[in-house]
């Protein structure tokens, strides 16, 4: 199974590269497909979304 | 649990929208050098007299977070500390932006005192402590023998708890250093911009910003003990350096407290990455030349007090040009 997660932090500009521990490097504002979520990849400003579903995985802090 | 080392930690700072309330929404992952914000109780230990000498109960009392945290200066998130401290904010721009700074004399409170207080969240050895309500009271700029503007903001946060703040996600570093930082000097001006010339003599300078802080406790508040705001009092804003001395034209104006103009740059971009801080008319405090030994340069330790302007011009500002959004 597949994702495409996006990264979209509303204060840096679009094509920021966000480096996650593990490897991971998402560019602000751009969908990015992988093979395998990272363990703990839950972040308030990332949307998951199973390939061809519409499950986030969107963290809201408060 | 295995042992932890300092490397693997990480800062993670978010404006709050509801002063006190933990969030991680806009959460940025901050590279620091060093902090040791912590829990810090005023506890109770009771001196009730029971026919032994020592304290004979505890109880929680009030408490408060605080600490410094020192970092390289990173003009994408240094709009989000100033935010934070007792500095009236102008945005302008749509990307990149311009945040201009100038001290006020509000006692506490956003949109009054500061612009958004922050929740800070710290990984330690893999565990997340979560502070919210935190406010910068005190501020220093230092640029130091390695050239590099760097920043110590002094922190006083309202509450701790255990937070889950996410994944730990970093952007590429950058780093105001010795090839990015100018000084220029000039003749004091109350309401006019000033004339400033380049200035290379210094060898160290330090600008320090000390709002004096306090954690307000009241009786009931939510959580239980925790600081029901954090008040600011007496602005005291001073500059130090140490300079190659030359002659005694400085030395005069110490004597005579003639006001000048000081102006500390760093920048790698005029647009998007720079931080600039005026003091617009200000007086020597000290201004100390020895003979330190026979094989010591002949340097000027000196120290400015900022004072008011006296016109138009603020006491001092800072204008950082930045290309990220910050709210």
């Amino acid at each position: 199974m597949s994702y495409e997660v996006t990264m979209d932090h509303p204060m840096f500009p679009e094509g920021e590269e966000f480096y996650f521990e593990g490897g991971l490097v998402l560019k602000n504002g751009e969908t990015t497909t992988v093979e395998e979520l990272p363990e703990g990849l839950e972040h308030p400003h990332l949307t998951v979304k199973e390939s061809g579903k519409k499950t986030t995985a969107k963290k809201g802090g408060e | 649990m295995p042992i932890g080392l300092g490397a693997g930690g990480s800062v993670g700072i978010a404006p709050e929208t509801t002063y006190g309330t933990w969030t991680n929404t806009g959460i940025v992952w901050h590279p620091v050098l060093s902090e040791n914000l912590m829990y810090q109780e005023d506890r109770y230990y009771s001196q009730a007299i029971r026919g032994q000498p020592m304290d004979n109960e505890v109880k929680q009392g009030y408490y408060r977070v605080e600490g410094d945290i020192q970092f390289e200066v990173d003009t994408r998130y240094l709009p989000l500390w100033l935010g934070a401290a007792r500095l009236t904010r102008v945005k302008s721009g749509a990307g990149p932006y311009v945040y201009t700074f100038t001290p006020n004399g509000s006692a506490s409170g956003a949109a009054s005192a500061w612009t958004k207080s922050l929740s800070i969240s710290i990984n330690r050895n893999n565990t997340t402590f979560g502070y919210a309500g935190c406010v910068v009271t005190t501020y220093t700029f230092e640029v130091g023998d390695d050239g590099v503007l760097k920043m110590t903001a002094h922190v006083i946060g309202a509450s701790e708890s255990t937070q889950t703040a996410g994944a730990v996600t970093w952007v590429a570093p950058r780093i105001l250093g010795a090839s990015t930082s100018s000084i220029k000097t000039g003749a004091g001006s109350a309401s006019s911009a000033p004339t400033l010339t380049a200035d290379t003599n210094f060898d160290t300078f330090t600008f320090e910003a000390n709002d004096n802080g306090a954690a307000q406790s009241r009786i009931g508040t939510t959580p239980a003990r925790a600081a029901a705001y954090i008040s600011l009092g007496k602005g005291e804003y001073t500059c130090s350096s140490t300079l190659d001395y030359q002659d005694k034209t400085e030395y005069t104006n110490y004597v005579g407290t003639t006001k000048k103009a000081v102006q500390l740059i760093g920048s790698n971009n005029a647009t998007t990455d720079q931080v600039q801080l005026t003091v617009y008319n200000s007086p020597y405090d000290t201004y100390e030349v020895a003979l330190g030994s026979m094989g010591d340069i002949v340097m000027a330790n000196t120290t400015w007090h900022i004072v008011a302007s006296g016109g138009t011009n603020p006491a001092f500002d800072i204008v950082v040009n930045s290309d990220a959004n910050v709210t």
